[in-house]
């Protein structure tokens, strides 16, 4: 009794329906606590007391069946007997006089909702019940598993690697509000008085974006799309921002010029023996028409990075693809790494002319943009059809390169938009994690901003020439 | 730009910093030692009447200079992935209400226009077979034509080669092939083919990006990480055009710029787990094109990791589809009851952006 009247109120409307369509057999399948002639008595019972269930043949017949069989559980479901008709009216009644009955809980909340619910949400709800897990997924997780050398790069990287503080952005809205409304250091005594020490540790813990409001601004408009890169920030009517930022321990922090990390690892891959005593070139530059450099005198390279002036840009000599096709990449890399900047035009022409040049695509890294408030870029950019708020890199490979440090990155990454065209600096880091921080390593078409040490640039927007080794 | 650009960039932003001097550079083992020291002493810390003068955070007046996080810097110490980062997952036009308001608005609007879920059951070897039928003796055609998803499984490129698409789309069309990194390839080359490239003119790559460590959308989870250079986590889905169509005339089939070329996983939306494709991609298209005849093909299962829900206003073919009630003719019935196009409203044209063309010309 106490498992059939919930569950035959519970489901309601739908024990008639598809896919159980009133099959006593199925009905039984949905509860699990009794066994099958405990489950016919029950429903002979519910039916003894509310008259509400309509069978569509005899139910004692298999009720005795069952009776008979009690031993031998295999026998059982077999019941092609159909519930026909239920008067709900007759069930409730029954139910609100059996106050002992515990139908409240789970029962009544899955009564209520499927009957809102339509067919549709009921049934893509089926569809959300994960899998068990099976061998093949045991399989593909063992396959998964990170292999000892990449656990050793990742720890030696972490190892070797200055960490940079991080700060979590706060998300209440509410400290925003309150820190916006008045003058900040103003703002920031009162609580110190007042001792409300909730907003102020989050501040000493959370980086904190606060309006700028000013007789311009409409506040209602929401943010400016550019915010921090706005050109009119005299006159935008658009929500901008300053920040607070914790500096936790930085009054009593080593300064900047403090000795270099010693710790060497053990374990290396792809870095030169002397490692220890060698010392990191300091940045390079060769202002030049990339186009007319003879490239045989530059040596050879690990990794080269190129962001070409695709015809967007055309205030650049080296706007022509046709031309920028045509340097000599083989001259400056037997084996490495090619990352080439490519827009959703030019794609196509950035992979074949990789392909030509003896590379193979074997990732894509994207750049997803974000605004100063660490959000995804989703308004006001470039982009004919959608906004575009990513960028592509498409990465080659050449040779064998069994230094290479391979899959310590995703294939991401995620940085805000500085000026135009200028690329994120984590890339950098990236490609010497990968190559190795001795390795040489060039970036062409590049600019002032660029430049930087271990890195030889070249680029026609570069000011003046900087060259240490004598290779060059 | 000074000529001092030459420093350490990961130094320079710092130094940039407007108030440079309480910034540094934090060592990595001494900012650690300290830092924790500093946790566990906050307390005591703070109630200390003799450093409670010292300001423990700083003000960036200008919205110029700011400090940014390095993201790439913290995956390798924290092993946090930079995509998780990103502060608006959630709600992606977070900060934006007329955004809000148009997206808002928009689905309001393509829910009145669009007809029932269709499904249909087509085992992968009758899909050509099947879909030809449809074209040839039903007359069916289609404006936006999905193909594939979120699943490595799905053979776009031998259904591409059968299928007689140009018949299916309408001109002008859209169609969305997803395909992963790899597979993304063999795609750009056979859309660039000869008898392919005029027809369908690819325009928008779109990518979308798993959330999480344990997401069910990382693609290609058998692949060995060592062997490629950056670990997978990405989609991809080209977006092409077949006919003419004028962003700046043809506000009646789309509106453009309203979503970005990005999705990234909602993992705060439960009913979108496991779908093979994310609502969010199917809301994109709707946003983008007015039509209302709309077709997602799924070559293939979609496997026991993913599951293919129907949704109203598209028709889904695919051997995994649960119900399989599509009848060509009922279908153009339905459609030409509630229009091929979704009306826009006046508020709808007034939020949604326009292209800079436009208002050059006026000018």
């Amino acid at each position: 009794m106490e498992t059939i009247l919930p569950l035959l109120l519970g489901y309601g409307d739908s024990i008639l329906g598809f896919p159980v369509e009133g099959n006593i057999s199925s009905l039984f399948h949905l509860q699990n606590t009794l066994r099958w002639h405990e489950f016919l008595a029950g429903l002979i019972r519910v039916n003894k007391l509310s008259n509400s269930i309509e069978f569509d043949t005899d139910i004692y017949k298999f009720y005795a069946e069952a009776l008979i069989d009690i031993e031998d559980q295999s026998k059982s479901y077999d019941c092609s007997a159909k519930i026909k008709n239920l008067n709900y009216l007759a069930l409730e009644l029954l139910e609100e006089k059996l106050p002992g009955l515990n139908v409240s809980n789970d029962f009544k909340e899955n009564k209520k909702k499927p009957r809102k619910k339509s067919n549709l949400q009921q049934l893509n709800e089926l569809l959300e019940y994960e899998p068990a897990s099976s061998e093949l997924s045991e399989l593909i997780s063992i396959l998964c598993k990170p292999s000892g050398a990449l656990r050793l790069s990742t720890e030696k990287m972490k190892e070797e690697t200055k960490e940079e503080p991080t700060y979590d952005i706060c998300n209440q809205p509410k400290h925003a509000e309150i820190l916006a409304g008045t003058d900040i250091d103003r703002c920031v005594e009162s609580l110190k008085r007042t001792r409300k020490s909730q907003l102020l540790k989050c501040l000493e813990t959370k980086i904190h974006f606060i309006p700028i409001v000013k007789s311009h601004t409409d506040p209602k408009l929401g943010d400016c799309s550019y915010l921090d890169t706005c050109h009119k920030l005299k006159t935008c009517k658009y929500l901008h921002y300053y920040q607070t930022v914790p500096t936790l321990a930085a009054n009593k922090l080593p300064s900047p010029n403090n000795p270099k990390l010693e710790v060497l690892a053990s374990f290396t891959k792809g870095e030169p023996i002397s490692k220890k005593i060698c010392k990191q070139l300091p940045a390079q530059w060769i202002n030049c028409d990339v186009r007319k450099l003879d490239f045989n005198k530059l040596g050879k390279f690990a990794a080269i990075i190129a962001d070409p002036p695709w015809n967007i840009h055309t205030n650049s000599i080296e706007s022509n693809e046709t031309e920028l096709l045509k340097i000599p990449i083989s001259q400056i890399q037997d084996e490495g790494i090619f990352l080439l900047w490519v827009t959703v035009r030019s794609t196509s022409i950035g992979r074949a002319w990789l392909l030509e040049n003896g590379y193979t695509v074997s990732s894509e890294l994207i750049w997803v943009k974000t605004n100063q408030l660490g959000r995804n870029i989703c308004t006001g950019r470039t982009g004919h059809w959608l906004n575009h708020s990513k960028e592509h890199l498409l990465v080659g490979i050449k040779g064998r390169c069994t230094w290479l440090q391979r899959g310590l990155f995703d294939d991401i990454i995620l940085a805000t938009t500085r000026e135009t065209g200028r690329k994120p600096d984590e890339l950098y880091v990236m490609v010497e994690k990968m190559v190795g921080e001795h390795a040489r390593k060039l970036e062409i078409f590049g600019k002032q901003h660029n430049v930087r040490p271990g890195w030889l640039t070249i680029g026609n927007q570069l000011e003046g020439n900087k060259v240490v080794e004598d290779l060059v | 730009m000074s000529k001092v650009e030459v420093a350490h960039p990961i130094e320079k932003r710092t130094t940039t910093n407007s108030n440079s001097n309480k910034v540094s550079i934090l060592l990595r083992n001494k900012f650690k030692q300290k830092y924790l020291a500093m946790n566990s002493a906050f307390p005591n810390h703070y109630n200390n009447p003799a450093k409670k003068s010292k300001q423990k955070f700083i003000i960036n007046k200008s919205s110029k200079d700011y400090f940014k996080n390095d993201h790439t810097n913290q995956f390798i110490h924290t092993g946090k992935r930079p995509i998780e980062n990103i502060r608006n997952i959630e709600n992606p036009v977070s900060g934006y209400p007329k955004l809000q308001r148009l997206l808002s608005l928009k689905q309001d609007q393509i829910n009145k226009y669009r007809s029932k879920p269709f499904g249909a059951r087509v085992a992968t070897e009758k899909m050509v077979e099947t879909i030809d039928r449809w074209v040839t003796k039903q007359k069916l055609t289609f404006d936006v034509i999905m193909i594939g998803g979120l699943s490595e499984n799905q053979f776009i490129y031998p259904l591409l080669l059968n299928l007689q698409l140009d018949k299916l789309c309408s001109k002008p069309g859209f169609l969305f092939f997803w395909a992963s990194t790899q597979q993304i390839q063999q795609l750009t080359r056979l859309l660039e083919s000869s008898s392919w490239g005029g027809r369908f003119r690819r325009s928008e790559e779109l990518v979308f990006l798993p959330v999480g460590r344990d997401s069910k959308y990382i693609p290609d989870k058998n692949d060995i990480p060592e062997e490629s250079l950056l670990q997978q986590k990405q989609w991809h889905c080209w977006m092409c055009i077949t006919g003419t169509v004028r962003r700046s005339t043809d506000s009646h089939l789309i509106h453009c710029n309203v979503n970005t070329d990005i999705i990234v996983e909602n993992t705060l939306m439960t009913s979108d787990c496991n779908n093979i494709v994310p609502i969010s991609m199917y809301e994109l298209v709707e946003n983008f094109s007015s039509s209302t005849r709309r077709l997602h093909i799924l070559p293939a299962s979609v496997g026991l990791e993913h599951s293919l829900k129907l949704r109203p206003g598209w028709v889904i073919v695919g051997p995994d589809v649960l119900v399989d009630n599509f009848d060509p003719s009922v279908y153009k019935q339905e459609i030409s009851s509630i229009g091929s196009n979704v009306p826009s409203t006046d508020e709808i044209d007034l939020l949604r952006p326009k292209s800079p063309n436009r208002r050059l010309s006026f000018c």
